[in-house]
């Protein structure tokens, strides 16, 4: 039986059919590098990659190099370097120091101790509790909390490299064989079978495997035994095509199964081992002598070179499968192996990658062009474009029926299906479309039911159980269980025809058209593609999205792949030439998400998805502020100034960097997020007070990021007088102030209180010196008034003593009105009566001056007028004025003295019986009231002469006059001082005039003597009221 | 002292410099010769040890390379006893001290002769893969060797042991800029404190050998094993006509001092061994000067090779007085 279904294996070819493609890059001084002798480089917990240069330690992001500044001396740099578990980095340099790198201020510190010797090597044990410093000729030192000591059996020989292959257990390298060190036990010994001059060793994973690099001999595999005496050794065939060489230095990444091997003869291979194939670079690629290669988290491999600077290459994400032949159809059964429909037969490879078979019939057909080739989960479908249909089991090639019906000898343009429904779709070129379900035919669909044409050039059933055939019409078809339906494009510019379909995670046609680029369909809904016009071509000849949800459109000559989350579109190159085509869905994405497309020369092999890891990471690496680099402190408080500020950001992604862009913001001043850049740096301008934080995101150059922001806030300070704490102060200064000027006042007036009180007493004292002294002043003065108002008062007693009132008889006494008021106790008025010859002579005087003086100048008068009157016998009133005035002159000297005095006065002579009167008067007049027969008193007033009696005179002859008056018994005869007219009132200060006067005597001669003194006091007092009395008063009146 | 005058020769005659092959071919010598650990002396080795100092003027910044013709011992080339059985061993020091202390600057390797930063090494048996091939140490870095100031140079220090066997190892080293060919080193040089060599196993073939006296060497000791009395070895300078050098016999060491007058200071002599027989001859050689202290021999003679003058007297014949 599998004579007869089998169809030919013409041959099993051993041959790799991979072509792995590779990606290389030098980094050097124009990239940043200080220095192109790169010694060592290593990636931190981070993701950076650091490496040792002879000019300096350098971080790298993928892009920047950021170089350290050791501070070592001349001669000495750092050799290698290593992170712990706490993602401290250490470092070793030429010279034995060791340093370490404080991530807070960027900066690298020495640790107190060194080893003797280059440090080659750091390893971190496994039990991350310590590390191993490796010196080529000076062995090994420990460091285990953070103290540094030598392992004595380690400098016997020179370590050329060392890995721990177990806890606290080194094997060392050496040119005299492999060593085992118990670091514990302080025991060494040499293991046996491994004396070889050995150069590194790799640590593998399994247990006590590792690889070896021996001089002369090349890469082997070792395994340690158990009680580690001995290595059994297994040669690495292909990798002993290097050993002739000299191998500088390699490294095996068992992610991938690939040996980076650098020889000395510049060049660097890449060997498989997975598919044992090798890949040498050199002269164009890669030309160095390798002093390191490591291979970082990505599966990026970096290599440090002597001289040269620093290479990195991937493995590129796609590979070339050559079949030397086109390539139709692709599909993989369960075991991996991947069937290619060619243009004579089928190709298949094994998972490895090598060609397996190949069948060139089946059923004793011959297959010819293999148009469609799908596998179910358990066989195989083989549609050719001119002998029908076959379905087979892979595993014997043996046929499985189905029911063919009448597609057994058509054209096949595609078959596809749903595994887990067992639906299989076989498109056909001229009879439609088939649907099988589990090996039988349930659906037919061609014109005759609806189908738009018979030529089917792919069907797929949907999530929504539809199933979309792609015709050769401008609308498309779908059927749902039996019935046909049709979507109208509705679209005028779409003529061409359908070629396929691809459905999304979420149920999103894409529709890719020979003609008119791609076009999306959702339930009824179709768009053309945004990035259509960005096509280089419109014709689409398969269709497929990946596992990120990303579409893959593979044109005729080009490869395309579509970011649905951004609508950019990213041209794939693949560095093919112009003569590669895509065939016709010749598609088929793996379990791994790896997107096979055939060509018309060979299959492309891509490997589709991005990995989180590799996705890059923003970070903020430096700030400048006017253009100064200061250290991003946490926390960052700037003092109030406007600030031009710059953050130079970039990301941590080791590959593709140069593809990165970014966006910024500055939460404090801009309102949205920046435009995507590739700028690295943000830069600001008059930054103001208030608090601000700088974000940055990274995105891919297919626009993904990792939603990693990084970030950095400060606050700029508002300036000081808009702060509270200002306010208060000014508050408590303005309090302060008022407070010291209340107390320098308080003190002022204290001091000014205690200067005046002191003043005061000063003053008190004197003043009580003064009053005391006054007061015995006054005491004396007092006493002296008190003498004196006595003497004045005694004298009073005298000048009433001189006054005529006593001698007068009662009878006269009754017609005299005597109104006397001396200013002082005594007074320069005087009043002067006698009786003599029957006649009644009475005088009113006014002295010069009041008081003392005037009563002197009174006593002169009385005494002159009892001298004229009496002593001279003289009647007649002006000879006896005459007299007087000559008299005083004489008294007084006044014709020798300056002495002025003298006084006025009014004289009158009554005849007691004929009431006849002579009056004389020296500047005194005489008011004359006359009984009139009404009863009423008529004032006679008789002007006295112009001139005093004694002082001063121009008139050198004074004669007096003398008038004669006829009287009548009860007229009334008035003569008065001028201190009557001359008082003062109270209230407007005007003198009591003689007018009133003439009116007082007007109504006072009509009453008695006695009570015309009471009216004259009672007016004259209260004329005078509250003001003293101006000058002595003297009215004196008689009654004829 | 010694390097001061090392310093001002270098400077000297650093433009000419060019020569950085050990032995060079100025010195005729075919092979330096180490010979493995377990070894009898007689056969022309007293340590089993050579030490050799580069000198890079400190310009240069391209990559170096050290290149070793043959370094295994096995083959045709090198001299065998019973079988193969040897290893030798190629270290290169720089970093501080790998010229400056004490004990590198000596002719036996005792003390710390390895001063100085290990930076490669390799062991060579016997494999054919290297037989009668150069093969490279680097590339180096220029700035990986020690900095001698008053030499203006970076120095590299190769130090070849021989770690085990019997059997002698006969090679030469060539300091080059290129790791394929020997390209020399523009300005640089090499030296040694001794050098153990094969003479050519040609009769009457000169080998010459560069001593370098410095202005304060009163006298050269010139001391001398295992010539077996295979020809004679003479002094020459400017001023030396061929002294002789005192011999020896098989497994013996012989020592003559040699006054080293004024015209002589500052240049290299040439110490020219004229080989008597036609057979394989291993020898050792070293110079001290008056107080011991060993005098360098330059692969390159700074001053140039020196030549006798002679001293020509011009008289009047008897006839012509007449």
């Amino acid at each position: 039986m599998l004579k007869k279904t089998l169809v030919v294996v013409l041959s099993l070819l051993q041959g790799i059919l991979f072509a792995q493609s590779f990606n290389s890059k030098l980094f050097s001084n124009e990239s940043g590098l200080p220095d192109l002798y790169v010694y060592s480089s290593f990636q931190d917990r981070e993701g950076f990659l650091w490496s040792a240069t002879t000019k300096g330690l350098v971080r790298f992001d993928g892009q920047v190099f950021h170089k350290y500044n050791a501070r070592l001396p001349e001669g000495d740099f750092i050799y290698s370097g290593v992170d712990d578990e706490k993602g401290t980095l250490w470092f070793g340099t030429f010279a034995g120091k060791i340093l370490k790198l404080n991530k807070k201020t960027d900066s690298l510190s020495f640790h107190s101790d060194t080893v003797v010797g280059s440090i080659d090597k750091i390893i971190l044990s496994t039990d991350k509790s310590s590390l191993y410093f490796i010196s080529k000729g000076n062995g090994i030192a420990l460091l285990q909390n953070n103290k540094l000591a030598p392992l004595p059996f380690s400098q016997i020989y020179q370590v050329n490299s060392s890995i721990e292959i177990k806890a606290g257990h080194l094997l060392l390298a050496t040119p005299e064989g492999l060593y085992l060190a118990d670091v514990k036990q302080n025991k060494f010994k040499k293991i046996k079978g491994a004396d070889f001059d050995i150069v590194q060793l790799q640590k593998i994973n399994g247990q006590q495997r590792f690889l070896m690099l021996i001089n002369g001999k090349g890469i082997v595999e070792a395994r340690l035994d158990n009680l580690l005496e001995s290595v059994s050794i297994t040669e690495l065939p292909l990798l002993s095509a290097f050993k002739d060489q000299g191998i500088a230095c390699f490294n095996y990444n068992e992610n991938n199964n690939l040996f980076y091997v650098a020889t000395r003869n510049e060049n660097l291979n890449v060997v498989n081992t997975f598919n044992n194939t090798i890949k040498t670079f050199g002269t164009k690629e890669y030309q160095a002598i390798a002093n390191s290669i490591i291979t970082d988290k990505d599966n990026n491999v970096w290599i440090s070179t002597a001289g040269k600077g620093l290479y990195r290459f991937y493995k590129e994400e796609f590979d070339i499968i050559n079949l030397d032949c086109p390539v139709f159809s692709i599909t993989r059964d369960n075991a991996q192996n991947t069937y290619y429909g060619t243009d004579n037969g089928i190709e298949i490879t094994n998972r490895e990658g090598f060609h397996e078979n190949r069948i060139t019939k089946l059923n004793n057909k011959t297959l010819g062009k293999v148009t469609a080739i799908y596998f179910d989960g358990k066989n195989l479908w083989v549609g050719t474009e001119n002998n029908g249909l076959h379905v087979i089991n892979p595993a014997n090639s043996e046929p499985v029926k189905i029911e063919f019906s009448a597609i057994e000898n058509l054209a096949i343009n595609s078959i596809a299906g749903v595994p887990n429904q067992n639906l299989v779709f076989v498109s056909t070129n001229l009879d439609g479309a088939y649907i099988y379900d589990s090996y039988k035919l349930k659906n037919h669909f061609s014109v005759q039911n609806s189908l738009l044409h018979n030529n089917v050039y792919y069907s797929l059933g949907c999530k929504n159980k539809n199933v979309y055939y792609a015709t050769h019409n401008t609308a498309i078809n779908f059927s749902k269980g039996d019935q046909v339906y049709e979507i109208n494009l509705k679209s005028d510019n779409l003529v061409s025809d359908f070629n396929n379909f691809a459905e999304s995670k979420d149920g999103l046609l894409a529709i890719g058209t020979d003609g008119d680029g791609v076009y999306f369909l959702k339930d009824t809904s179709i768009t053309p593609m945004a990035a259509n016009s960005k096509l280089d071509s419109k014709y689409c000849n398969a269709l497929t999205y990946d596992k990120d949800g990303n579409l893959w459109i593979a044109l005729r000559y080009n490869l395309y792949k579509y970011f649905p989350h951004n609508e950019q579109l990213k041209k794939i190159d693949l560095g093919l030439d112009n003569s590669v085509m895509f065939n016709i869905n010749s598609i088929y994405t793996d379990k791994n998400g790896e997107i096979y497309f055939g060509t018309n020369k060979h299959v492309i092999k891509i490997k589709s998805g991005t990995d989180e890891g590799a996705l890059p990471k923003s970070y903020i690496w430096q700030m400048k502020m006017f253009d100064t680099v200061v250290p991003m402190l946490p926390e960052l408080q700037l003092k109030h100034r406007k600030y031009d500020i710059t953050f130079e950001y970039s990301s941590l992604c080791l590959r593709n960097s140069e593809e990165i862009y970014f966006r910024y913001i500055l939460e404090g001043r801009d309102n949205k997020w920046s435009e995507p850049t590739h700028s690295r740096k943000a830069e600001y301008f008059n930054l103001d007070e208030g608090e601000y934080t700088f974000k940055v995101m990274a995105y891919n150059g297919d626009g993904f990021t990792s939603n990693q922001v990084a970030t950095y806030s400060f606050v700029i300070a508002k300036p000081f007088w808009k702060s509270i704490w200002f306010w208060l102060l000014i508050v408590i200064l303005l309090a302060t102030l008022v407070y010291f000027i209340v107390v320098a006042r308080t003190a002022a007036l204290v001091h000014a209180k205690a200067r005046l009180e002191k003043i005061v007493d000063e003053k008190t004292h004197d003043l009580r010196l003064e009053k005391e002294l006054v007061e015995a002043k006054n005491q004396i003065i007092e006493e002296q008034n008190k003498d004196i108002t006595s003497s004045i008062t005694y004298a009073k007693r005298i000048q009433e003593a001189i006054l005529p009132d006593k001698n007068l008889s009662d009878a006269i006494k009754s017609q005299i009105l005597i109104y006397y008021k001396p200013k002082d106790i005594v007074s320069g008025d005087f009043y002067w009566i006698a009786e003599k010859n029957n006649r009644f002579l009475f005088a009113a005087c006014d002295c010069t001056g009041h008081g003392v003086p005037g009563a002197f100048m009174s006593m002169i008068g009385t005494t002159l007028l009892n001298k004229i009157v009496f002593d001279n016998d003289e009647s007649n009133p002006d000879k006896i004025i005459q007299e007087m005035d000559i008299e005083v002159s004489k008294s007084l000297r006044q014709e020798d003295t300056e002495v002025n005095d003298g006084m006025e006065a009014g004289l009158c002579s009554i005849d007691m019986n004929s009431a006849e009167i002579m009056y004389s008067g020296a500047k005194r007049p005489l008011f004359y009231y006359r009984k009139s027969n009404t009863g009423d008193y008529v004032l006679e007033e008789y002007k006295a002469d112009k001139y005093p009696i004694g002082g001063f005179s121009d008139i050198q002859d004074k004669i007096f006059t003398c008038t004669n008056i006829n009287g009548t018994h009860g007229d009334m005869a008035y003569m008065f001082s001028d201190g009557v007219i001359d008082q003062f009132n109270s209230v407007n200060n005007k003198r009591f005039s003689t007018k009133q006067l003439r009116t007082l005597l007007e109504e006072a001669a009509k009453l008695p003597i006695q009570e015309q003194w009471q009216l004259i006091d009672r007016e004259l007092t209260a004329w005078k009221g509250k003001n003293k009395q101006t000058d002595d008063i003297l009215l004196i009146g008689i009654r004829l | 002292m010694r390097t001061t005058f090392l310093n001002i020769a270098f400077f000297l005659f650093c433009s000419v410099l060019m020569a950085q092959e050990v032995p060079s071919s100025q010195e005729n010598i075919p092979y330096l010769v180490t010979f493995g650990l377990n070894s009898e002396h007689s056969w022309g080795d007293d340590d089993f040890s050579q030490t050799i100092f580069f000198m890079i003027p400190k310009g240069q910044t391209a990559p170096i390379y050290i290149r070793v013709y043959d370094p295994d011992t096995g083959g045709e080339l090198d001299e065998t006893n019973a079988g193969w059985n040897t290893k030798m061993k190629y270290s290169i020091y720089g970093g501080k001290g790998a010229y400056t202390d004490k004990d590198a600057q000596n002719v036996n390797p005792v003390g710390n002769y390895k001063s100085g930063v290990l930076i490669d090494s390799r062991v060579f048996g016997s494999e054919t893969s290297t037989d009668k091939k150069w093969v490279t140490f680097g590339p180096f870095n220029p700035v990986l060797g020690e900095y001698v100031k008053n030499m203006d140079s970076y120095l590299f220090k190769l130090v070849i042991d021989g770690l085990a066997g019997d059997d002698g190892n006969l090679y030469k080293v060539f300091l080059s800029i290129n790791p394929n060919e020997n390209v020399s080193v523009e300005g640089a040089n090499a030296f040694a404190f001794e050098y153990s060599v094969r003479l050519q196993s040609v009769a009457n073939s000169v080998a010459h050998v560069y001593p370098f006296a410095d202005p304060d060497v009163a006298s050269f000791h010139i001391k001398c094993f295992d010539f077996d009395n295979d020809g004679q070895i003479k002094l020459y300078s400017s001023v030396k006509n061929g002294h002789l050098v005192k011999t020896n016999n098989d497994n013996e060491w012989s020592e003559s001092k040699h006054p080293i007058k004024p015209e002589e200071k500052n240049k290299c002599l040439d110490l020219q061994i004229v080989k008597k027989g036609d057979y394989k001859n291993d020898v050792v050689f070293y110079i001290t000067n008056e107080y011991d202290m060993p005098v360098p021999f330059y692969a390159a003679p700074l001053g140039g090779v020196p030549r006798y003058k002679y001293k020509i007297s011009i008289s009047s014949s008897a006839k012509a007085q007449k």
